[in-house]
């Protein structure tokens, strides 16, 4: 039980996705801006790294490994990915319009999110339970820090802030000081 | 003693109060164009005669006045406080009602008032914080009751009337003058102004002037005058002396619990949030939050700035709807009537 | 401003009676960079009477060890003034504590040159409790890097830092509420890791009070009404929070003391704290 809770811990701060590993960098910038758009993205990647999880640790134990065809994986786990990604689109359409709507855009642009492939090849080795809470806990890690530095980005809209830095300039700034704070956990788990 | 400059001659025949009936009494009143000088400006008749149909139970003289450098109403009291009470008495016979209370803010007119021998009127003393003087916060501490935002004190049996009313109202019944000149706390001192007085008279240099107190008047934009609700002109501070820093002060002690410091926030960044709008509503200008903020900065111009923007955004959506329903009843007009056509065409057709 | 400087008094006077004159040279060496760095962002002197450039200045000079050399100072004090407050729109905009973004980059850049060593005793009790391997914390206790009731040396620190931070409670510049509740969160978190002095505890709640940074942050770091939460709500949680997230920094990481990173952490939630408790209070 420790050992699966310092595998969450570890995922989800100490080498969290986006301000350590430095991965999914695209949507933590790009749909940052309100935290309108945030949420629903927080809610569609967990949503992705959890499926993918179940279907890429599948593939790569049953298929690839008796096959001795490991060196396929990363084309495997991109056509894994994508077809869970469209078949989600579809499905969420189907049973629920309104959270179609509301995710938009950004769910058929989770295909190109390289925190998934990251995180299908970091737990292809690991036992089924483990991959799992990996999978929760990257995505803990990458909501939280979603959410937090949209509600923060709000805020870098002042008049004060000098022109040169508007925008998105002083927002990687922020990030910048966000990766410098979670630096604090290094050495944990 | 305040000095009084020298006034008209009463346009009125002095009436005896005490006998005459409620209605002449409010003729005078109207006649007189006596307004709420506590700032409101609502006219006297319109909420007397409101508090006759509705019937009284309370008469209260407002004599809180918590405005930071404001003691306007304070030196009236000192002075004419027999003239401020005959006020409120003829108030009470007038509504029919014998419950009268002052209500004051500081020890020393509380003294006063307790060494006249004033028997038929009870004095309450409430505390000086900046939103006490306000009608239905005043209500609330007096009597402990709340009124609807929906309706007005006086539908609810209380009448509230500001002690410069009161005064004004004694003179103008008992005897005769018309309301052409009132306290104003000019430059932290007292003196009687006549109405219509422009503010350049007290501006001794290029400095800009508030029409009202620091915390919560006005910027004079060249063209300002006293006039009977005025209760104070002083210097401006100048706009944004320093940053905010946050602290928080103003959002505790908000009478309202608005959250102050957001807003501030909100009207100065690129894009305004407009989940804040009700609060700009809110908002009825106590300057509390003007007097404890450590960085000086005129929190009220940046909260009525934002109401007007906010109602301009509200005015523009209006019109924006109606255009949009106008353009879809078009579009089903023309729709029903090419139906309609056709269908003409149709039957034509078959016959 | 004025009432911080003086509050941080009776801290430098044992900082420098414990460590020598070398720490005047570091806190002046950081003072004035930051000093520099405020004329040359705002191109005026008119904002050094805010103090805000001089406390921040104080406070990274604080942070680092008596031994560090000056321009590891100067670069702190740069990003710190330029970076962390000027970037965001100065004073009243920054969104992260200056002196701690200040502090926590040379950490991370200069990871050698900002090791504290105590000049007296070597290594200071929180860095011998960040790499003992096994041994207890009664085998390391009995070392010169303990003293009466907290680290040896930081605990008169940390004791001159709380008067400092009592008497701004008592000038009413900063309420109760929020160091309080750092302490809270650092006593309640060390009580419930201390299994009573086997080879993983970290000490008792009174040795990581008087231990390290605590007072000094507690008082003097999270209490920036500038990178703090102005809701009741969220003061309670930034705070609670900054006191836990230090004290699990203290004893899981690699890091010896850790509320640069707490604070800095904590910072990044304040936006949201707002946002939350805003949305309570306007519906309640």
């Amino acid at each position: 039980m420790s050992e699966l809770l310092a595998l969450f811990i570890g995922i989800a701060l100490v080498n969290n996705f986006v301000l350590v590993q430095f991965l999914g960098l695209c949507p933590y910038v790009g749909t940052s801006q309100r935290l309108e758009t945030a949420v629903p993205m927080t809610l569609a990647t967990a949503f992705v790294m959890i499926l993918t999880t179940l279907l890429t640790h599948t593939l790569y134990n049953f298929l690839l490994v008796p096959l001795g065809l490991e060196y396929l994986r990363i084309i495997a786990f991109i056509f894994a990915i994508a077809s869970v990604v469209q078949m989600t689109e579809l499905y969420i359409r189907q049973i629920s319009p309104v959270l179609h709507q509301l995710l938009g855009i950004y769910l058929p642009l989770i295909t190109s999110n390289c925190a998934i492939l990251g995180l299908a090849l970091t737990i292809a080795e690991l036992p089924l339970h483990q991959a799992m809470v990996y999978a929760i806990g990257g995505a803990v890690g990458f909501g939280v820090v979603l959410v937090a530095f949209a509600s923060l980005r709000e805020r870098l809209q002042s008049e004060a802030i000098p022109r040169a830095f508007r925008g998105t300039p002083v927002a990687l700034l922020a990030a910048g000081f966000m990766a410098l704070a979670f630096a604090g956990f290094r050495g944990m788990g | 003693m305040l000095e009084r400059t020298t006034r008209p001659p009463p346009e009125y025949e002095p009436l005896d109060w005490s006998s005459a009936a409620p209605t002449s009494i409010l003729a005078r009143i109207d006649e007189a164009g006596i307004v709420g000088m506590g700032g409101a400006g609502y006219p006297t008749v319109s909420k007397l005669a409101s508090g006759l149909h509705y019937g009284t139970e309370h008469v209260v003289a407002n004599g809180v006045e918590c405005e930071p450098g404001v003691h306007a109403d304070r030196s009236l009291m000192r002075q004419h406080l027999s003239q401020v009470i005959e006020g409120l008495h003829i108030v009470g016979h007038c509504l029919g009602c014998d419950q009268l209370t002052l209500a004051v803010a500081d020890r020393e007119t509380y003294r006063i008032f307790q060494s006249s021998d004033i028997a038929d009127v009870k004095c309450e003393i409430v505390s000086d914080h900046p939103a006490n003087g306000e009608e239905r916060t005043l209500i609330k501490s007096l009597f402990d009751q709340t009124i609807p935002p929906s309706a007005y004190p006086s539908q609810h049996g209380i009448v509230v009337l500001n002690v410069a009313t009161l005064f004004a109202i004694c003179e103008a019944v008992r005897d005769g003058y018309r309301p052409t000149d009132r306290v104003v706390t000019v430059l932290d001192e007292d003196r009687w102004v006549d109405v219509n007085t422009s503010l350049s008279a007290f501006c001794s240099d290029e400095s800009q002037m508030r029409l009202g107190s620091v915390a919560t008047g006005t910027i004079d934009r060249g063209d300002a005058t006293i006039d009977l609700t005025t209760n104070a002109v002083a210097h401006d501070r100048g706009k944004l002396t320093r940053a905010c820093i946050h602290c928080g002060w103003c959002d505790d002690v908000c009478p309202r619990s608005l959250p102050v410091e957001a807003m501030l926030r909100s009207q100065q960044s690129t894009s305004p949030q407009d989940d804040l709008e009700p609060h700009f509503d809110a908002c009825f200008e106590c300057g509390a939050c003007v007097v404890v903020c450590p960085s000086e900065i005129p929190l009220l111009d940046w909260i009525r700035q934002g109401k007007l923007e906010a109602s301009a955004r509200r005015l523009k959506q209006r019109a924006l709807k109606r255009f949009e329903r106008r353009n879809q009843r078009l579009t089903q007009h023309l729709s029903e009537e090419t139906d309609a056509r056709e269908a003409r065409i149709r039957t034509r057709h078959e016959w | 401003m004025v009432h911080v400087m003086v509050a941080l008094l009776p801290g430098i006077a044992v900082h420098v009676a414990l460590a020598g004159w070398q720490t005047l040279v570091v806190i002046g060496a950081t003072t004035i960079a930051a000093l520099v760095t405020e004329i040359a962002c705002t191109r005026s002197a008119r904002d050094l009477a805010d103090g805000s450039a001089t406390v921040t200045g104080l406070l990274i000079g604080l942070c680092l060890p008596a031994s560090t050399l000056w321009f590891v100072c100067l670069v702190a004090a740069i990003i710190a003034v330029a970076i962390a407050k000027h970037a965001f729109g100065g004073l009243g905009n920054n969104v992260f504590n200056p002196a701690m973004a200040g502090y926590a980059a040379v950490l991370l850049a200069y990871p050698a040159l900002v090791v504290e060593f105590d000049t007296v005793s070597g290594a200071t009790a929180l860095e011998q409790l960040a790499h003992r391997g096994s041994t207890t914390i009664e085998e390391v206790s009995t070392t010169q890097a303990f003293g009466a009731f907290g680290a040896a040396n930081h605990e008169w620190v940390n004791l001159a830092f709380l008067i400092g931070g009592l008497y701004l409670i008592a000038v009413r510049v900063i309420s109760p509420l929020l160091p309080l509740c750092v302490i809270a969160g650092i006593g309640i978190t060390a009580f419930l890791l201390d299994d009573g002095g086997s080879s993983t505890s970290h000490g008792s709640p009174l040795f990581n009070w008087f231990a390290g940074g605590t007072m000094l942050s507690a008082f003097f770091i999270a209490t920036d009404p500038v990178t703090s939460p102005s809701n009741r709500v969220g003061i309670v949680v930034y705070a609670l929070g900054i006191g836990a997230l230090a004290m699990l920094i203290r004893k899981y990481s690699s890091w010896p003391d850790g509320f640069a990173f707490a604070v800095l952490l904590a910072n990044c939630f304040v936006p949201l704290l707002e946002r939350i408790g805003r949305t309570r209070t306007s519906t309640s």
